[in-house]
């Protein structure tokens, strides 16, 4: 457990530095399955999508989300390979070496 | 006090953008404001792009429900709480103390907004200001100025919105006389309408033409006067090029009871554009749309944007 | 008052729910009128205008255009005047008050609306926000059960071995009784704080001595506990309702992350999404210290402390349907925390001295003199108490185990209490030897229900989790087993069952609340999907019967045979070292006679 918590920033950085690493590494999408406090659906979907953005990832969408009395239980992705991009896992060999 | 509506074709075509320009030019003068739906979400409930909100200023008078009240950030203070019920709570009208955004959401008929205008009035604004919602447009017979907001919302096609939006103009351009002599119908929906009119040449249609009714009419050939409640009731027809054939055509003369006065259009070139993960927001050049409107008609064209003091203008000079 | 709805698809293709809601509406003795889909829009008006409807209800699938038809449609009926005679709603999946308001319809029912706020929308009744339009209530376990043993051989035996064991612990006292007795005085507000600390020893002494708070102990600030109580404040919740069909089983989840607020806090995500009961998970070492700390507390590992304020703000955030059980099986201060659940408003406790001495670690003879006691204070507050099986897991074959378990049922049913039979649904170490499932997981879980149920007529709860060792750390694959280890409790009609998160085998870090969420969502869907359909078992699953019934009667016949329920324990009747039971040491010689 990291103390102290990390701010969007530090998140911004190790998403760069290990953005060329996912993108050779990860298939497709990488999911986020959490529960948010908030008060409404729409409030936790803006919450998880701004926070994925602020993970460095554009390309974000929330699967899921229901909301049950003070918290929504989200399943945000990211799809870092859409079919028809051009694959990094292809192009460079990644894990078909 | 004077009433000025803004209509939009589709949504996302600017009409909350054009009504805070609106806000600004007659920052002077006392406004009120309200909507025949529902403005104020942070994002599109429907492309998930986020939306612009509508800015009021200390003194405004704004008519909207207790729930959306809430939701915005101008404080306000509750005048008087009407008997309109809508999706999202009762209207009430109250009085900006604090600027700031405001969520508005208003009566969802005409009816309801002509009583709204009669309660607002007590509280000595000069102008209410009407937000349309989506290409919603017959609550607007009981406001008397209008600005048209389209855009590339609703139609990408440059040729068919400049159609389209000619159609409008000439629609509001119609003459307006009275009902006197004329035989009175509800619609003109089939061809068996138009055949059980039996040759009569003065209809009052108090409520919709289709374009099937209108192509039969127009096959028979023979001249008829038809006369529609309003420019918004003739714009409901399911075929604007059909209704673009008929208005040119010698065969059928339209008229309307009442006219809201069109002060002017804004065009807006943005739209969100389907893309696999969702909507973004591309731009279509709408410059030949914009210079043929003109040349045209005598209708000034505001892109809102840009040309804020051509809309002061306009204002300023028609209310 | 009878109304004329007129229901509008305006989508290309039929509409499932306008033709269920058609249903539904007609059925409540009301005129409705489906037009087909794919009318044109004016075509809709004109069947209005003719049918002069009270109610106009429109559906469409949310899309890019579906804006501007539905918008369009409602300027059609203004124009055509029936805006002011009807009230116009629409219905579909993305539909929100929002939506509704900006198209101009009076209302907009989305994808959660239930039949019935349609229904009370066109009588004109209240709409329910609440998503559960019937309220959870609060269960009685051990409701409808006779606790009649059938076999009047078993009786008998039961009958022997409880009278000697009841006689043989009513001549004895512990600390931990002793305790009980200070404790109950010290409630009813007597100065006897000094005879309690006496009665302590260890971490628990140097506490109320000296004020050295126990390693791994914090206090909770009145600033913390402040935004403790705010947060049960702000956390109401109505709970979803697993069960559909079928009434049974209760849901239970248990907590014991250490902090009380964490604890709340998934406690009160649980209810949300469908627990019926909790129950308090205590850290170990408490059970080998005599006495009970005190004050709000935190414990910075597992296990969540049982001190009276910790149980009464435990209390004060669950909702009034959750069932609440606190544990008092194991340890040396089991009739102390007996008394402190009955005082606290516990609906449930957990007394057995069988699996406390021969895998809690606690010793037989103390724990009997305490569990018997114990059953007594049960009964006095008329708090049913679960007994647990959990020996199986270190190998005892489940039909000593089972012995004991009703050993402890009919001393608790001789002394005015209620048990409840709780077997586990597990892949234990005695199945695993002997093959028992092998094929699958149904037939031997079976055969323990079977050869309960012919013995004594009583509730029956299995736990502590249900499916205990099939998870893994996958979370769908944890979500899987135990989903279908409920399924398999709901067809064969149990009381109720506990149940794990999806991360019950991560063992480095906490239980997260989505893990807890995985499961209850599993077995919701579990629920639904057979309704009062059964699983249906194997002919493996009545010789499994037999076989376990055969063997329990040969354990109790043992113990009857020795005379000696301690004994009985020390000596391995119940289970042996060699079945991994091993007598406990907490508690050896405290016993005073």
């Amino acid at each position: 457990m990291i103390k102290g918590g990390i701010t969007p920033l530090c998140l911004r950085l190790i998403a760069e530095v290990m953005s060329v690493n996912i993108r050779e590494k990860i298939i497709d999408a990488i999911d986020v399955e959490t529960v948010i406090l908030s008060e409404s659906e729409d409030e936790a979907r803006e919450i998880g999508l701004s926070f994925m953005k602020s993970l460095g990832f554009d390309d974000v969408d929330v699967v899921f989300v229901e909301h049950s009395g003070f918290s929504a239980r989200i399943r945000l992705r990211t799809y870092i390979h859409r079919p028809g991009d051009h694959y990094a896992w292809l192009s460079t060999g990644g894990a078909l070496k | 006090m004077k009433t000025l509506g803004v209509l939009g074709t589709a949504k996302n075509t600017g009409k909350t953008t054009t009504l805070n320009a609106v806000i600004k030019c007659l920052s002077k003068h006392r406004l009120a404001i309200t909507s025949i739906g529902f403005d104020g979400e942070n994002i599109d409930f429907i492309t998930g792009l986020p939306k612009p909100k509508v800015l009021v200023d200390q003194g405004m008078i704004v008519a909207t429900t207790d729930k959306s009240e809430r939701y915005s950030t101008a404080k306000m203070g509750l005048l008087l709480q009407t008997n309109i019920k809508t999706a999202m709570g009762i209207v009430g009208i109250y009085r900006v103390k604090e600027p700031g955004t405001a969520v508005l959401v208003g009566p969802n008929r005409g009816s309801e907004l002509k009583t709204l205008i009669n309660q607002i009035e007590r509280f000595e604004a000069e102008l209410l200001m009407v937000d349309g919602a989506v290409n919603r447009m017959i609550p607007f017979q009981s406001v008397e100025n209008i600005i048209i907001a389209t855009g590339a919302s609703r139609s990408t096609e440059v040729e068919t919105l400049l159609t389209e939006t000619l159609v409008m103009i000439k629609c509001f351009k119609l003459p307006t006389i009275e009902a006197d002599d004329f035989h009175r119908v509800q619609n003109l929906i089939t061809k068996d309408d138009i055949d059980a009119l039996h040759g009569k040449d003065k209809i009052l249609v108090q409520g919709i033409v289709t374009s099937e009714a209108l192509k039969h009419l127009l096959s028979l050939e023979k001249k008829i006067k038809l006369l529609l409640s309003s420019p918004m009731h003739i714009l409901m027809i399911d075929s604007y090029p059909v209704l673009s054939k008929a208005l040119e055509s010698k065969i059928v003369d339209f008229a309307v009871l009442k006219k809201p006065k069109l002060l002017c259009i804004t065009v807006n070139p943005c739209y969100p554009e389907q893309r696999q993960q969702g909507y973004t927001l591309s731009k279509v050049d709408l410059n030949h749309i914009i210079k043929n409107i003109i040349s045209r008609t005598s209708t000034v064209v505001v892109n809102v944007d840009k040309e804020e003091s051509t809309l002061c203008q306009v204002l300023e000079a028609s209310l | 008052m009878k109304k004329t709805i007129v229901l509008v698809p305006l989508d290309p293709v039929h509409d499932v729910a306008l033709k269920m809601l058609n249903r539904y509406l007609s059925e409540h003795g009301h005129k409705v009128i489906l037009l087909p889909p794919d009318l044109k829009p004016e075509e809709a008006v004109q069947i209005c205008m003719k049918e002069k409807p009270d109610f106009i209800m429109v559906s469409r699938t949310l899309g890019y255009n579906a804006a501007e038809i539905l918008g369009r449609f409602i300027d059609l009926l203004e124009a055509s005047n029936l805006r002011d005679t009807c009230k116009v709603v629409v219905g579909g999946k993305a539909v929100t008050p929002e939506l509704a308001a900006e198209l101009g319809y009076d209302a907009g029912f989305g994808e959660r609306t239930e039949w019935e706020q349609v229904l009370a929308y066109v009588e004109g009744r209240e709409i329910q926000e609440a998503e559960n339009l019937i309220r959870k209530r609060k269960r009685d376990l051990t409701s409808g059960y006779s606790y009649e043993v059938r076999d009047s051989q078993i009786r008998k035996m039961l009958d022997t071995i409880a009278d000697q064991a009841i006689e043989w612990a009513s001549s004895r006292v512990t600390p931990g009784i002793l305790r009980a007795e200070i404790r109950e005085r010290l409630i009813n507000g007597e100065n006897v704080k000094s005879e309690y600390v006496n009665l302590c020893n260890g971490p628990i002494e140097q506490f109320y001595r000296q004020n050295i708070i126990p390693r791994h102990v914090r206090k909770i600030s009145p600033a913390e506990k402040q935004n403790l109580e705010h947060l049960i404040r702000e956390m109401r919740v109505s709970g979803k309702i697993l069960q559909l069909s079928r009434t049974k089983p209760a849901v239970f989840v248990q907590y014991g992350t250490g902090c009380p607020f964490m604890d709340i806090v998934h406690i009160k995500i649980s209810e949300s999404w469908g627990a019926d009961g909790v129950l308090h998970f205590d850290p170990s070492w408490g059970a080998r210290c005599e006495g009970l700390l005190e004050g709000l507390l935190a414990h910075e590992e597992d296990g969540s402390l049982i001190t009276l304020e910790n149980l009464a703000i435990i209390k004060s955030a669950l909702e009034d349907y959750t069932l609440w059980c606190v544990r008092a099986h194991r340890g040396l201060n089991t009739p102390e925390t007996v008394l402190l659940a009955a005082k606290t408003g516990a609906d449930l406790t957990k007394i057995n001295m069988v699996y406390g001495s021969l895998n809690g670690g606690t010793d037989p003879a103390r724990l009997t003199v305490d569990g018997i006691h114990a059953l007594k204070l049960a009964a006095k507050y008329s708090l049913p108490f679960d007994i647990p099986t959990n020996e199986e897991l270190g190998g005892v074959p489940a039909e000593k185990a089972f012995a004991g378990m009703i050993t402890v049922a009919y001393i608790g049913i001789k002394l005015g209490a209620k048990p409840i039979l709780k077997p586990l649904f597990c892949h234990s170490p005695d199945a695993m030897i002997n093959g028992y499932m092998e094929d699958n997981f149904v037939d031997y879980n079976v055969g323990k229900i079977l050869a309960l149920r012919k013995i004594i007529d009583a509730p029956i709860w299995p736990g502590e989790p249900i499916g205990f060792m099939t998870h893994s750390e996958d979370r769908v694959q944890s979500a899987m087993t135990t989903a279908l280890h409920a399924a398999l409790a709901h067809s064969l009609d149990l009381e109720a069952i506990t149940i794990a998160s999806t991360d019950e085998a991560y063992a480095r870090g906490a239980i997260t609340v989505p893990a807890r969420i995985d499961s209850l969502r599993a077995i919701g869907d579990a629920f639904r999907f057979f309704g009062k359909a059964s699983i249906e078992p194997t002919n493996q699953a009545q010789t499994y019967a037999e076989m376990i019934y055969a063997r329990i009667i040969e354990t109790l016949q043992k113990v009857v045979d020795r005379a000696d329920f301690v004994a009985s324990l020390y000596e391995g009747d119940f289970g042996s070292k060699e079945d991994g039971a091993n007598p406990g040491r907490a508690g050896r010689d405290t016993v005073i006679e």
